[in-house]
């Protein structure tokens, strides 16, 4: 019996020494068939990247709407979309938006009482790297050497030349994203490669001047104002972005850049857009056919772009039962706004002023209504639905399922550069007017109002007048704050909305809070990279 | 990449005294498990991914484990086997990344159920596998945890992620096990055991289901809720609450078999044997979730469907 077993065991061993020898196999590289080379063979094929380098603003991986991330270890849908993460960074500590949920941390942003442990801010620190890293990598691809290598040339090679201007600008818009939310960022660019070196820091001031100096570079090579194919960049946006970051540059450099930004803003409005005379048409499902007004937008399909966390988010975390009114097939009872937005509007039922979109058949605006006496609780709050994936012309949506939007997220319209211009003339900027200023604000609110009737006189034109136009004009997409932090209102007492610092009557918070803090894991996986101060 | 690796030493004792009427094992061991495979972060910007397996995690895995097997009684009529086994184990994480970081808090794992990309659960190093990270409750003056109240640990003012304190773990310090056997004449009765101590689980079916908002739930219908909404009377959910962690010691009596050897039946064509069995006598644990033993090794509780209590009885012939 015993003899048997020893046999036994030798085989074991025999065995054992033969798989040793097998797994040698393993040292192999993999025979992958789809290489850089073959994926840029062809135009389309440098066309399909350059839809990546878009899409990274729409989606969260190459599945759709999960698997396949593009970021890994964090949660796809809620974490590493750059729409949703920047809609959680820009409205979500402000007056414009709370949530009831309970997702890790996500309370913790409406509190400002975030850390640097936060998985939604080491996701929104991935995304816009991400994104850079696909947009480096298209410029490494599309030199006008390697180009001609790869045999393509004519109308096809200058196409693809003028897409690099794009790509840097997407590049610029993404660092722009970091220096607004994180003050600082890892920064490459086409020079660095793919591998394992430790990526420089760039601070505030760096990446501003960084920014400035490519937009202004593309700015010529870009297609001119309004003539791009729809959903891609033309100058219109290069100078939109550049009048978005003067108007903010005393955050950014701690010097205003005011007359900058009347110039720049002057530059889109003279661009030929004009605003749409419907408000809410802006934010439905069939709004590419808004390019009068809208500048860019970043292009969402309910079949295309499936995601979590791109305006599918939108139409999902506002609706509860009423979902049918948002075009889809079922609600996220999440996001909604306190009565601080409620109060800029002295009309809520939006026959007034049709921008107050906030009733629908499950929610009124009656002030019981309004009041938050518990975040976590959906039923309470203003509820939003400014958002619909239904389409004007009342033709049917992409996704047969009702689950993903088609609507185009709108990152630059013509009515901020109206404000941008106004604001920058009342804080003192040269080369604008103040009589331009008041017109420009009385546009917006004509729109608004569908007559004269809301216009204001010169004398109602304030900074304070200004804030909050933009927060009727532009709640829930991603301003606020930015703006908040320009009107040094973010973390101070001055201005208080319920449940700011996580007290019902709202609280001052440290001022640490204006910036988000570095995500400590990437501090840890490069020693380049600084964290802010108080965190 | 490369393998894992491990380590083991150990150093035992195998006994036997009075005709091996008493014998047994006692067995030290320590384990060194090297370059466990991981998901680190590797620095933003320099590849695609953001993150890559690689060979980093060491764990030190050491214990006892002693093995008891005796026969107190012994006579033609009557026998009485008695065995026990002890085992204790400690393990502990003692790297998680190439370039130590003091302000690296470890690997989050052991996901929930509710909300979106919740983790009770961290690798952390100095602490066993699995332990908890959560926050600390504060309770009133009945006993009654506060709903949303929890303790500054860092004493910044601020309640937030910092806040979150490694408290406890799932692994069990202590495992024993009993199993005893007494045959008399035709008669044999049998009892077997086993016990944990030190363990601790995460309740998510409370966590999850036992808050008002189970019930009177967003959507538009009356959900079922846990009875531990009684309890904390919580309205909203607070998942990373330390009263959801539980001590989850137990013993648990796993089954009795009584057995009777009837002998030669239908005129000696047959032998017959009666048999009567338990399984999953009893348990005791001060655990509120229905099992104490239904958790992965994330120790995150989600169980509602009991573990059944099973009464046999069967006769045997042979032929």
């Amino acid at each position: 019996m015993k003899y048997i077993t020893i046999k036994k065991l030798g085989l074991a061993g025999l065995a054992a020494i033969m798989l040793t020898a097998c797994s040698k196999k393993l040292d192999l590289f993999p025979q992958n068939d789809f290489t850089s080379e073959s994926a840029y063979a062809t135009v389309d094929g440098y066309k399909a990247v350059l839809a990546k380098v878009y899409g990274g603003l729409a989606s969260t991986g190459n599945a759709g709407p999960a698997g396949n991330s593009d970021i890994q270890g964090l949660d796809e849908g809620s974490q590493s979309p750059f729409i949703r993460g920047f809609f959680n960074c820009q409205e979500l500590p402000t007056d414009e938006a709370v949530v009831s949920w309970n997702d890790q941390t996500i309370k913790d942003f409406h509190g400002l009482r975030w850390s640097s442990a936060d998985p939604f801010l080491k996701g929104m620190y991935a995304r816009p790297i991400y994104n850079i890293m696909v947009a480096n990598e298209y410029l490494r691809e599309s030199t006008d050497d390697k180009v001609a290598s790869r045999g393509i040339s004519g109308a096809d090679a200058d196409a693809i030349r003028e897409s690099r201007a794009e790509v840097r600008f997407l590049r610029a818009f993404n660092y722009w994203a970091m220096m607004d939310l994180f003050g600082k960022s890892t920064f490459i660019d086409e020079s660095n490669g793919v591998g394992t070196f430790l990526p420089s820091e760039k601070t505030k001031a760096e990446l501003f001047t960084y920014i400035e100096d490519e937009l202004k570079t593309i700015e010529t090579e870009l297609a001119p104002v309004k003539t791009n194919e729809y959903g891609r960049v033309d100058q219109g946006a290069c100078w939109a972005l550049l009048a978005r970051m003067y108007l903010n540059a005393k955050t950014y450099i701690g010097s205003e850049k005011n007359t900058e930004a009347i110039t720049y803003a002057s530059k889109v409005i003279g661009g030929g857009y004009s605003l749409h005379s419907n408000y809410g048409e802006l934010f439905m499902a069939d709004n590419d056919k808004r390019t009068n007004e809208i500048i860019f937008a970043v292009g969402c399909d309910g079949l295309r772009t499936k995601s979590y966390g791109n305006t599918t988010f939108f139409v999902h975390c506002a609706s509860g039962d009423d979902h049918d009114e948002f075009g889809v097939g079922g609600g996220w009872y999440g996001y909604r706004a306190t009565s601080a937005l409620a109060n800029k509007f002295s009309d809520l039922s939006g026959a007034t002023d049709k921008r107050a979109m906030f009733t629908t058949s499950a929610f009124g605006t009656s002030a019981a209504q309004i009041a938050i006496s518990d975040v976590g609780d959906f039923n309470n709050g203003l509820h939003i639905k400014k958002y619909r994936n239904i389409r004007s012309d009342g033709g049917p949506t992409s996704d047969p399922n009702r689950d993903f939007a088609d609507i185009d997220f709108p990152i630059f319209r013509l009515s901020e550069m109206y404000l941008i211009y106004a604001e920058a003339v009342l804080r003192g900027g040269g080369g604008g007017s103040d009589a331009t200023a008041l017109n420009y604000i009385n546009l917006i609110r004509q729109r608004a109002y569908g007559n004269a009737s809301g216009n204001i006189t010169s004398g109602e034109l304030t900074l304070q007048f200004i804030l909050d136009e933009r927060a009727r004009e532009l709640y829930w997409e991603g301003h606020r704050r930015t703006d908040l932090i320009r009107y040094g209102l973010l973390t101070t007492g001055t201005y208080l909305w319920p449940w700011k610092g996580g007290v019902a009557s709202g609280t001052a918070v440290d001022n640490k809070y204006n910036i988000f803090p570095v995500p400590a894991s990437n501090i840890t996986s490069n020693p380049n990279l600084t964290q802010n101060d108080g965190y | 990449m490369k393998w894992e690796t491990t380590a083991t030493s150990n150093i035992g004792l195998d006994f036997g005294f009075f005709g091996n009427r008493i014998s047994g094992t006692v067995d030290y061991y320590y384990r060194k498990t090297k370059d466990l495979l991981a998901e680190v972060d590797v620095p933003a910007g320099a590849n695609f991914v953001n993150r890559i397996t690689t060979n980093v995690g060491n764990v030190i895995s050491k214990g006892v484990e002693v093995n008891l097997n005796t026969t107190p009684v012994k006579t033609d009529d009557l026998t009485w086997d008695f065995g026990v086994n002890y085992t204790y184990n400690e393990a502990e994480i003692t790297n998680l990344l190439k370039n130590p970081d003091p302000n690296f808090k470890g690997q989050q794992v052991s996901g929930i159920s509710g909300g979106t990309g919740n983790y009770v659960g961290i690798h952390a190093v100095g602490y066993s596998p699995y332990s908890y990270l959560i926050y600390k409750q504060i309770y009133d003056n009945n006993d009654k945890p506060i709903e949303g109240l929890y303790e500054d640990i860092n004493r910044d003012g601020i309640i937030n992620d910092d806040d979150r304190y490694i408290y406890k773990k799932p692994a069990a310090d202590v495992l024993l096990g009993f199993n005893t056997q007494l045959t008399y004449k035709e008669f044999s009765l049998s009892l077997a055991g086993h016990a944990s101590l030190g363990n601790y689980l995460y309740n998510n079916y409370f966590s999850n289901s036992g808050v008002l908002r189970a019930i009177k739930n967003p959507i538009n219908f009356i959900g079922n809720a846990s009875v531990n909404y009684l309890d904390t009377r919580f309205v909203n959910n607070q998942y990373l609450s330390d009263y959801y962690i539980e001590n989850a010691s137990f013993f648990r009596l796993d089954n009795i078999n009584l057995g009777y050897d009837v002998g030669k039946v239908f005129k000696n064509k047959a032998s017959m044997r009666i048999g009567a069995s338990i399984q999953n006598v009893f348990v005791i644990s001060k655990y509120k979730g229905l099992d104490p033993e239904n958790a992965g090794d994330g120790g995150v509780d989600n169980n509602i469907y009991p573990r059944p209590r099973i009464f046999s009885l069967g006769f045997n012939f042979d032929f």
